[in-house]
């Protein structure tokens, strides 16, 4: 036992291991158990009740106590506008990540509503074109007769006429020949040229001034010319003859030109006497005439007149305004088939084509032909009256045809205007294709056609169900919110804008406060340099205008086609990074004033590793004043997202966003029509940042120790 | 004193340590004010100015002062809580300021401080328990599965219960804070502790349990204390040395009976007679300090209380007194127990120093 002197001067007593004056350093941790020990002894031995055991009324162990993080809760619950703001939220939450999962519509379903509606199904009228039909496939008919193949036959019908000669201008001469109603025949000559007779030749000119009267070149000067053309231009006749010789005059204002009559014809094959001149004279426009039993064709032209001797003549080709239905769809009706059962139903009735032999049968007001194998059922069958779908690819059947056919009769005999049938029509579905049953036949319903006699056509007109995308529907038990001008559920894609708006917001948030807290808590606890050159990258990023930057991210992404939920994250991660900034800032202020707290000085002065003490000590902090920051942020970010959708550089259609919604909805008209859709998605957003706003004043509040309540 | 054992981490040879704990040598401490373009220093706070002062083991070395005359600066400055300006200060021989920093982080166990806030010297979002016992894992002090236990113990030892583990420190009271921060500096297994005026934020019943605490602890684990404070009372009940700052100087030591009943340096004289007497009756000699303490930045020549001390000389205005041992065991600076030789010598330089002013100030008017 060591006696010692304390500061008093009063001699006191040493512990054990003191020595003198100098205590020796021991283990407290060995010296506490063997305090321990020594108590445990004492009590064993009857020692008295420690003094501690003993809970006195106003003991803290009496009361209850809470931790900071149970007194914050405890605020935050006694405020009632942050316990509306949560339960907002949290109907949010459910009604945009659970609902969907109920709900049975997706977001890009597109809804159909049907309709009757009439349509113009198809069209009849009566054929007055010709079609010529080459019998002779190497033969050609020139082109100034083919253009007026069906003017001529016109001509012909109005004149009664049944054969017409048709000059070409190469000199050919054609004949066209009617052999029954709306069937003609075009037949082609061989002819020679037999003899020309040159018209008039220019052979002097006469000027009235100084009565100077100039040959052509090569013309003989005959006496008395000149006295003669002043007679004839005094006279006005401007016609003259000396000798035989007959002479004409045209004038031209003060020139006079003198024309001499040619003199006959000129014979190519042999000389004919003043019988056959005399012919052509008679046919001196145009004209066919046979002398000697022979066929002369003249034709004149300014150049004078040409006379052919017809030589022979051959069928080549067949003009006809019918029209060819096959009762069987896949019965193909060739040209060749057409012309020799034209051919046949002038002549022999029969004919044969692609190895069968058919026969053409006439009955009342129609023209049928049966293959001679079968004589019941006709092939095909052939009338003026074209009838057609208006929509051009597919084809109508030959019954319906007949029978429209039959009511336009009927509609020309008693002059109505419209006539009415009904007949199975083929059904199209929602994507404008013909629905077949199971067996794979066409579903077909009866329908009336009506027709109307237009003009000289007719059309025919069919109640049939359309498809309509179901758009702008106002709100019904099956679209409790209605459909969008895409027709989709307004309520299912408020459902996934929700979800899409409420992870941008979380995402961009996280995002900006990890990076925030990172580059903040760096710049605050390390200072100096590191401090200056974060914080000057704060600055520039405060300085970037952040809706251009959008605005070119947003065009950026429209050119790289992106998907749209690449673009999604794309638009995240540019949100994020832009807005770190603000939060770097409020986490450098807040570590630069704790980092001088004593507690952080402690913090150092029981060694702790820089890591423990930014993240033991520091961040926990921080973390209100964050959590505040950040819960008021997300509405914010709701808003930003949604601004963006709305100008077309966020969400992207037909991905949902609240934003793309009111864009869907964003011209005046709409936005006065459309209020069932705007105005839910419009009250969401509000709604939802409102709640975040007032959840974050709540928090603030709670975590504001000097707030009583 | 040159002990060159840098096995920091042993308590096995305390025998063989130093008699001294903590030796302080011409510690200085200077913080820029204001700094140029280029961030060269313009001007300093001189908020330590040559401080030595050595403390033996298991004792207790009150240090006193008025408010910003250099004792938290000092304190936290030998912790190296801050960089020194010069000087040095040797822990059981180990010079603080060359260790690196991972070696300083393995020595802070060994030497502790207690703060004089005990409000804003616990982070407010950590449990008790973990407060105290951080530190205690960090720098394996027990075993792990005794970790529960010892912070029972060291909490117990403090006066504090078991159910205050789980608790928070906004949950406590001032003393019971205090009695937190000293289980956390305690339960790191100290050697030494800075208490920077631990109880000046207590009132004075909870002063008396601290102080007592601390006292008890020390005879019960041998501790070593540098003791701050204004309060001079308490100074006196725990101190068994005590040192007088005024303005980054350290003026006076001495064991404290001896300093209280013989204090030398004016200013120690003028600090003491500030002692309240617990008797109404009793007739206080104060003697009043005239003026206020001079900025650090600026400090005064020559002796820095000369321009309050009622005994000012001539000398006192040029020359910096001597800090000396005036009778064994007892130190001072001032002008006052100089030496004839030292009285000559200051005299002619003092001489020297107003001629030269004077010439200054006659060139100023002449200019």
């Amino acid at each position: 036992m060591n006696i010692y002197k304390d500061s008093d001067g009063m001699d006191r007593i040493a512990p054990e291991g003191r020595k003198g004056n100098i205590a020796i350093h021991k283990s407290i941790n060995e010296e506490l158990k063997e305090r321990e020990r020594k108590a445990r002894e004492a009590k064993q031995a009857g020692g008295p009740e420690e003094a501690d055991s003993e809970i006195s009324l106003d003991s803290t162990e009496r009361v209850k106590v809470l931790s900071p993080g149970q007194l914050v809760f405890k605020r935050f619950i006694t405020n009632k506008l942050a316990i509306v703001g949560s339960l907002i939220l949290i109907f949010m939450f459910v009604f945009a990540f659970i609902a969907p999962i109920f709900y049975p519509y997706s977001q890009t379903q597109i809804f159909y509503k049907y309709d009757n509606s009439l349509i113009d199904y198809a069209q009849a009228k009566e054929r007055t074109e010709y079609t010529l039909l080459m019998l002779d496939k190497d033969a050609e008919v020139h082109y100034s007769v083919k253009n007026k193949l069906t003017a001529n036959i016109n001509q012909m019908k109005s004149a009664s006429e049944t054969e017409m000669t048709l000059i070409s201008s190469d000199g050919n001469t054609y004949n066209l020949v009617k052999n029954a109603d709306n069937i003609y025949s075009l037949y082609a000559t061989a002819a020679e040229k037999y003899a020309t007779k040159s018209g008039s030749v220019k052979y002097a000119n006469y000027s009235t001034i100084g009565a100077v009267l100039t040959y052509e070149a090569g013309a003989e000067e005959i006496d008395g010319l000149a006295d003669k053309i002043k007679e004839a231009i005094s006279s006005k006749t401007l016609h003259f003859t000396i000798g035989s010789d007959e002479f004409t005059l045209v004038q031209d204002k003060k020139n006079y030109t003198v024309y001499r009559a040619s003199e006959g014809f000129d014979y190519l094959v042999k000389e004919e006497g003043d019988a056959f001149e005399e012919l052509v004279s008679e046919n001196a426009e145009g004209g066919r005439f046979t002398y000697k039993n022979e066929e002369y064709t003249v034709t004149a032209d300014s150049d004078g007149i040409t006379v052919y001797h017809v030589t022979g003549q051959e069928r080549i080709a067949l003009l006809t305004t019918y029209v060819f239905d096959a009762y069987d769809p896949s019965f193909k009706i060739s040209e060749e088939f057409e012309v020799a059962a034209l051919m046949a139903s002038i002549e022999s009735g029969e004919f044969s084509a692609d190895g069968n032999t058919y026969r053409v049968v006439s009955e009342d007001d129609e023209t049928l032909i049966y293959n001679t194998s079968d004589e019941t059922n006709p092939v095909a069958a052939f009338s003026t009256m074209v009838i057609r779908r208006y929509s051009g690819e597919d084809t109508l059947e030959l019954a319906f045809k007949e029978k429209a056919r039959e009511v336009i009769d009927e509609m020309a005999e008693t002059g109505a205007k419209t006539g009415k049938f009904t007949w199975p029509i083929a059904q199209v579905d929602a994507d404008g294709a013909y629905t077949y049953d199971e067996n794979g036949e066409l579903i077909k319903e009866d329908r009336e056609v009506t027709i109307n006699s237009k003009n000289d056509s007719y059309v025919m007109t069919v109640e049939q169900v359309v498809y309509l995308i179901d758009t702008f529907a106002r709100p019904t038990s099956q679209h409790l919110a209605g459909t969008d001008g895409d027709g989709m559920d307004v309520l299912a894609r408020m459902m996934y804008g929700g979800r899409v708006s409420l992870m941008v917001a979380f995402v961009v948030v996280i995002l900006e406060n990890v990076l925030g807290i990172i580059m903040g808590g760096i710049a605050g606890f390390f200072g100096g340099w590191v401090d200056n050159i974060i914080m000057r990258a704060v600055d520039i990023f405060y300085c970037i205008p952040s809706m251009p930057i959008l605005i070119i991210m947003g065009a950026m992404f429209d050119a790289m086609k992106l998907k749209p939920y690449t673009r999604l994250v794309w638009m995240m991660v540019v949100l994020g990074v832009l807005g770190w900034a603000g939060v770097a800032r409020l986490v450098r202020g807040q570590i630069l004033s704790l980092r001088e707290q004593e507690f952080m000085v402690a913090a150092e002065a029981i060694g702790l590793k820089n890591s423990k003490r930014i993240f033991r000590h520091l961040i926990p902090n921080v973390m209100p004043q964050l959590i505040v920051t950040a819960t008021s942020g997300l509405g914010g970010v709701i808003i930003t997202e949604s601004t963006l959708s709305y100008l077309g550089l966020g969400v992207k259609h037909p991905l949902a966003s609240w934003g793309t919604m009111i864009n869907s909805v964003s011209t005046a008209e709409a936005m006065k029509s459309y209020t069932y859709i705007w105005i839910p998605v419009g009250l969401l957003i509000c709604l939802t940042v409102v709640a975040f706003n007032f959840v974050g004043d709540g928090l603030r509040d709670a975590f504001d120790p000097k707030m009583k309540r | 004193m040159a002990n060159e054992n840098t096995n920091i981490n042993t308590n096995a040879d305390t025998e063989t340590l130093s008699e001294d704990v903590l030796v302080v040598r011409d510690l200085k401490k200077y913080f820029p004010t204001a700094k140029n373009f280029f961030g060269k220093p313009l001007g300093f706070v001189k908020a330590v100015d040559g401080v030595s002062f050595t403390i033996k083991r298991g004792t207790t070395m009150g240090l006193v002062g008025e408010s910003g005359c250099g004792k938290s600066t000092t304190g936290r400055t030998l912790l190296r809580l801050q960089e020194k300006t010069s000087g040095e200060v040797l822990f059981n021989g180990i010079d603080i300021f060359e260790l690196k920093k991972e070696e300083l982080r393995k020595l802070r166990p060994k030497i502790q401080i207690v703060f004089q806030d005990p409000f804003s010297s616990l982070s407010p979002r950590i449990p008790v328990g973990e407060i105290i016992g951080e530190a205690v894992r960090e720098h394996g002090i027990v075993p792990p599965e005794e970790y529960d236990d010892y912070i029972t113990r060291i909490m117990k030892a403090c006066g504090l219960q078991e159910y205050h583990k789980d608790r928070y420190p906004h949950e406590f009271s001032g003393g019971q804070r205090q009695r937190i921060c000293i289980a956390r500096a305690l339960a790191l297994n100290p050697e030494f502790i800075v208490c920077d005026e631990p109880v000046s934020a207590l009132d004075v019943s909870i002063q008396a349990q601290i102080i007592n605490l601390l006292k008890e602890l020390q005879e019960q684990f041998g501790l070593t204390y540098l003791f701050i404070s204004h309060d001079l009372s308490v100074v006196e009940h725990i101190s068994d040395t005590v040192g007088v700052m005024y303005l980054g100087n350290m003026v006076e030591y001495a064991e404290t009976g001896e300093l209280y009943a013989n204090p030398l340096h004016p200013y120690t004289k003028a600090l003491f007679s500030a002692i309240p007497i617990p008797d109404p009756d009793a007739q206080m000699n104060r003697i009043i300090l005239e003026g206020s303490i001079p900025s650090p930045a600026n400090p005064p020549s020559g002796c820095k209380f000369h321009t309050r001390c009622s005994e000012c000389m001539e000398m006192c205005k040029y020359c910096q007194p001597e800090y000396r041992e005036i009778t064994p065991g007892h130190f001072t600076a001032c002008h006052l127990f100089n030496t004839p030789e030292m009285n000559a010598k200051f005299e002619a330089e003092s001489k020297a120093a107003a001629d030269k002013e004077k010439a200054d100030e006659k060139d100023k008017v002449g200019r």
